[in-house]
């Protein structure tokens, strides 16, 4: 899945170590919180779509 | 998460991460009170701003409808919080605030009304039945922000308590873009547009209270950090209580798109 983001797949954050397989990639995520909260917007995505998968994601706003 | 939203999102060596923090953390050049000034406007008033405070610049009728309901809650909360200040503390300088703010939360000051009936009365404006909030559960965040501030309050020292609530008070503060706001709370043309007179008469007087609210109780909260030695303390229920209330902030978002779907 290709990502606007080089650190965390949801926050950017260049911190911590989690690692988890999202849409059958292993991806790094700065912390579990972020990594349940990208895992469900995927699920959500394609629930809603219909899509099998997702090539590509950007991510925008920060707050 | 805190170390992203606080201090930076790029991982630093243990080294540069001590110098960061110090820094966070020092108050030395202009004083706690500022400090805390300025830590709450970089949260919520920043270029990218808390979305309650976006939502604010041109809010939706929903949106404000929101805002009565989990507010009401926040409100019946806050009175409870300033009696244990009350109770706790034997400086009568802190009772007399909290008094005052007391008096002005549920009897208002002169022709004033109170400003808990300011709030009911704009939902009505807006269409919100005042038996239907008084009825109401807070949501989830607002319920989890009262348990947190109903605790400090409780539990905690007086003055732990007095900068988790009168903080608060910084987000209807006009002098935010004194420290650095890139918005105030909501967009003052507001009063002169076509909101119902209720919502004028509710935003008016916050604007107009909190302004003495937030700046008398920071510098009581700065005096007696030092005379307490608590600094340490304070700047750490101060970054708890702004993290508990931008999760409220968003349950008043989240009630209003509630009644949208609702209503």
């Amino acid at each position: 899945m290709k990502r606007n983001y080089e650190g965390c797949a949801l926050c950017d954050a260049t911190w911590g170590d989690y690692w988890r397989v999202v849409d059958g990639e292993n991806m790094f995520f700065c912390c579990s919180i972020c990594a349940d909260a990208f895992e469900n917007m995927v699920n959500e995505v394609k629930k809603v779509t219909g899509w099998e998968r997702i090539d590509e994601i950007k991510i925008e706003g920060n707050y | 998460m805190w170390l992203n939203r606080n201090i930076t999102k790029e991982k630093r060596d243990k080294e540069k991460l001590e110098r960061m923090l110090r820094e966070f953390y020092d108050f030395s050049d202009s004083g706690l009170a500022n400090w805390i000034r300025k830590r709450f406007v970089e949260k919520f008033f920043s270029a990218q701003p808390h979305p309650f405070i976006a939502e604010m610049q041109n809010p939706s009728k929903y949106t404000l409808m929101g805002y009565v309901t989990e507010h009401y809650h926040f409100l019946r909360q806050w009175v409870k919080s300033c009696a244990f200040i009350i109770a706790k503390s034997d400086s009568y300088d802190v009772q007399i605030y909290e008094m005052r703010n007391i008096s002005e939360e549920y009897f208002g000051q002169g022709k004033e009304r109170p400003h808990i009936d300011l709030l009911l009365r704009m939902g009505e404006s807006l269409g919100l039945p005042r038996d239907r909030v008084i009825t109401s559960s807070p949501l989830p965040a607002t319920r989890r922000g009262i348990n947190f501030w109903n605790r400090v309050c409780r539990d905690r020292h007086w003055l732990l308590g007095m900068v988790s609530m009168h903080s608060l008070e910084l987000i209807a503060d006009r002098n935010v873009k004194k420290y650095g706001a890139s918005f105030s709370y909501f967009d003052p043309k507001i009063l002169d547009g076509d909101a119902t007179p209720e919502t004028k008469d509710f935003l008016r007087a916050g604007y107009e209270a909190d302004v003495y609210h937030s700046s008398d109780a920071l510098n009581l909260v700065e005096k007696y950090a030092e005379e307490l030695k608590m600094e340490r303390d304070v700047q750490s229920y101060f970054l708890l209580s702004e993290d508990k209330f931008s999760d409220y902030l968003n349950a008043r978002l989240e009630r209003g798109r509630l009644y949208e779907k609702e209503l």
